[in-house]
């Protein structure tokens, strides 16, 4: 302890301590009633309790006030739910394709008259919607036309109701897909 | 479950119960504290908020050990504490030299960023940031660390007792021995 930490006129107070206290606010109602009564009748006291109260200022204005930031602790159960969201959907657009197909197969394979040339139609299907897709993706509509031009010339009209529903739904659920996707990237985004 | 009004300890409860989002509201509780306790340790405003969201996580997920006999205000600074000595610990192995060498060759005091643009100002601000933290320093151990506990992670008398394991008496006795040594050391801030 150096000179100047005992250099200090309130020591041979016996209320120091409390006034040390009360000005902390860390004093019961009967403490603080004590305290307050002193430092009416003590000038001495007052004049403590004036530098004390700077000195609580002085060590509060050292604190650092940091933005407030919420730890989030979702976020990884969010990543790991939208991931599943995404197979889910992905799925979900190839079992429809799937049936679909199917579906379609089935409504063909009599017309057609033979289980080789239902086959040859369903691939006929696929290509077609398989152009499409690329056509779609290509966001070209002249592309499209051409895709459709070249491709579906030969088509009955079941074929072509069939495949524009089929390509129709998958659209559907891909917008809804990308949609959920990117409302996800936004929800973490603004958590970040 | 109001989480303004709940305890720590009833907000732990309810976290383990499996609401998770409650722990942001701890954070936000404790942020502002913890990160002020760290940095008298680190003297680093960015170091010390970067430690103070591991402390977060650290206690986050070793929630399920928590013993509720105890404040989770004493539990969280002792990890805090910990995690500062660990860092500090790390630390020595690599110093950052507090001077740098000018281009005159000369070496100068490191300068730290502040954005009051008053250059006497910034000179006053710095000294007295100096001053406050060489008087903390220079304070034997037993006061310094309350003092931090006090005025830096603001924890309440009951809490810094049970924190350091003290009667209520001693925490109050020795932090005004700490507080009248500061104000000795510090009178010339304190008529400002």
């Amino acid at each position: 302890m150096t000179s100047s930490d005992r250099s200090d006129g309130m020591a041979s107070c016996a209320h120091a301590e409390l006034i040390d206290a009360w000005v902390d606010g860390a004093v019961s109602e009967a403490e603080r009633r004590s305290a307050e009564q002193h430092i009416a009748e003590c000038a001495a006291c007052r004049d403590e309790a004036r530098a004390l109260s700077a000195l609580h200022e002085l060590l509060a204005a050292e604190r650092l006030s940091p933005e407030p930031l919420a730890i989030d602790l979702h976020a990884p159960r969010t990543r790991r739910r939208a991931g599943r969201r995404r197979v889910a959907v992905a799925a979900a657009a190839l079992v429809a394709l799937f049936g679909g197909a199917l579906a379609l197969l089935a409504t063909i394979a009599p017309a057609a008259g033979s289980a080789a040339s239902a086959a040859a139609t369903l691939f006929d299907f696929v290509a077609t919607v398989g152009m499409l897709g690329a056509g779609l993706l290509d966001a070209s509509w002249r592309g499209l036309n051409v895709a459709m031009s070249s491709a579906l010339a030969p088509a009955t009209p079941a074929l072509l109701f069939g495949g524009a529903a089929v390509v129709g739904l998958a659209g559907l659920l891909f917008s809804l897909l990308l949609r959920r996707g990117s409302r996800a990237s936004a929800r973490q985004r603004s958590r970040r | 479950m109001e989480a303004t009004r709940a305890t720590d300890e009833e907000l732990v409860a309810a976290i383990l119960e499996g609401d998770a989002a409650l722990y942001t509201d701890l954070v936000e509780r404790y942020r502002g504290r913890l990160i002020n306790y760290l940095n008298r340790f680190l003297g680093n405003a960015e170091e010390s908020e970067e430690l103070s969201q591991e402390v977060f996580l650290r206690v986050y997920r070793a929630l399920d050990r928590y013993n509720p006999k105890y404040r989770f205000s004493t539990w969280l600074f002792r990890v805090a504490r910990n995690a500062a000595i660990d860092l500090i610990r790390k630390r020595r192995l690599k110093l950052v030299p507090m001077q740098r060498v000018g281009r005159d060759g000369q070496a100068r005091e490191r300068e730290f960023e502040s954005e009051e643009r008053d250059p006497y100002r910034t000179l006053r601000n710095l000294e007295r940031r100096h001053a406050i933290g060489a008087a903390i320093d220079g304070l034997r151990e037993e006061y310094r660390e309350l003092i931090q506990l006090r005025h830096f992670a603001e924890m309440t008398y009951e809490e810094i007792a049970e924190f350091k394991g003290m009667p209520l008496g001693t925490v109050k006795n020795k932090l005004f021995r700490g507080r009248r040594m500061l104000k000795a050391r510090l009178a010339d801030y304190l008529t400002d």
